[in-house]
């Protein structure tokens, strides 16, 4: 079996096992933890207060906008970046296709892949220079925040290396490094991809049960 | 006999429910709170960014109820266990260095009510008979 056979096939197979159990389990082991009981009568739905928690925090408040500017510029271009990447490269499209989903969509051509690549990239770089240069930064960074931004970023950069399909052997060390991303992001803070719903959510329905999401 | 590190502890995690949980399992240490703080912006002190205040608490719920705790606790990953030596030092943080004003929860992209929560850890200090004595 080659190198390339086996990242692709048997190791992504492992790594996206790993992903979604591992996953799961973590997010089901928040839930299952329950929420403290409210005993004042509600004078709005929680429910709505869930889903308006939810969008709400997608926007940055007036107030504070200017001061976390730079993070809002960095999050939101290297978030929007690494989704277009993944969801609309055509590799990765026909990989999802052939692989796992039998279904394809619409690729970004070639031009704005690479523009999208450029902003993903500034974002995450930005995001990484702020975490080691800001003293409020280093004073709360761990080591799981560096290791995910830095496999973020080696995943990107394997990939441009293998964007133009000249060696199996790029394209191998590109999937190598996403199988490890996916055995690393169910115990790491990459979570938040998926915890960030409940936890908006759930402080939503608190205040949203106050009447008070706005 | 129960020390007060442990009666902290077991307030902490106590407090701690799936709202608590989704807090310090959704934070990316991005430090946007600490742009909202008025404690912080005042004194441009690091120690009173926001999150940073709940550290004991968010270490005793990783150490001990997080998913995935008892798997890191055999590999050794799992974070150190809170000291009373530490909860000496947060004191001033988690009662002198915030008046819940909860502009943190406003700014934080995470929605994490930090403030709320600081008042569920107060309840663990007060547990451990380590909030002021003025209270």
């Amino acid at each position: 079996m080659s190198f390339l056979n086996l990242v692709e096939g048997p190791l992504f197979t492992f790594a996206a096992a790993v992903f979604v159990l591992g996953a799961l389990w973590r997010l089901i082991g928040i839930i299952r933890i329950g929420r403290a009981k409210d005993i004042s009568p509600p004078k709005a739905s929680a429910a709505a207060g869930f889903i308006k928690g939810n969008l709400r925090h997608f926007f940055p408040r007036g107030i504070f906008a200017k001061r976390t500017m730079v993070h809002i510029i960095g999050g939101y271009g290297f978030h929007l970046g690494l989704f277009m990447l993944v969801f609309f490269g055509v590799y990765h499209i026909d990989f999802l296709n052939e692989r796992i989903l039998g279904f394809s969509w619409p690729a970004l051509p070639r031009w704005a892949f690479l523009l999208t690549s450029a902003v993903a990239f500034s974002g995450l770089i930005t995001l990484w220079v702020r975490r080691i240069s800001d003293p409020v930064m280093q004073l709360i960074s761990d080591k799981d925040d560096h290791i995910g931004s830095w496999l973020t970023f080696l995943v990107m950069l394997s990939g441009c290396f293998a964007l133009e399909q000249a060696h199996d052997s790029l394209r191998g060390v590109h999937m190598l490094l996403v199988d490890i991303w996916l055995i690393y992001f169910p115990f790491s803070r990459l979570m938040h991809s998926f915890t960030f719903f409940l936890s908006r959510g759930q402080s939503g329905m608190t205040y949203g049960r106050k009447g008070k999401v706005r | 006999m129960t020390s007060k590190t442990e009666l902290a502890v077991d307030k902490f995690l106590e407090q701690t429910d799936s709202e608590v949980a989704s807090f310090f399992e959704a934070c990316v240490h991005c430090g946007m709170c600490a742009e909202a703080c008025q404690f912080h912006l005042s004194t441009g002190d690091p120690k009173y960014t926001p999150i940073y205040k709940l550290r004991p608490m968010e270490r005793a719920y990783k150490r001990e109820k997080a998913p995935f705790s008892r798997l890191k606790k055999m590999l050794g990953l799992a974070p150190k266990p809170v000291t009373e030596k530490e909860l000496i030092e947060w004191a001033p943080l988690v009662y002198d260095g915030c008046n819940m004003c909860k502009r943190c929860t406003l700014v934080c992209p995470m929605g994490i009510d930090i403030a709320g929560t600081i008042r569920k850890m107060r309840a663990g200090y007060a547990a451990a008979g380590l909030a002021p004595e003025e209270l």
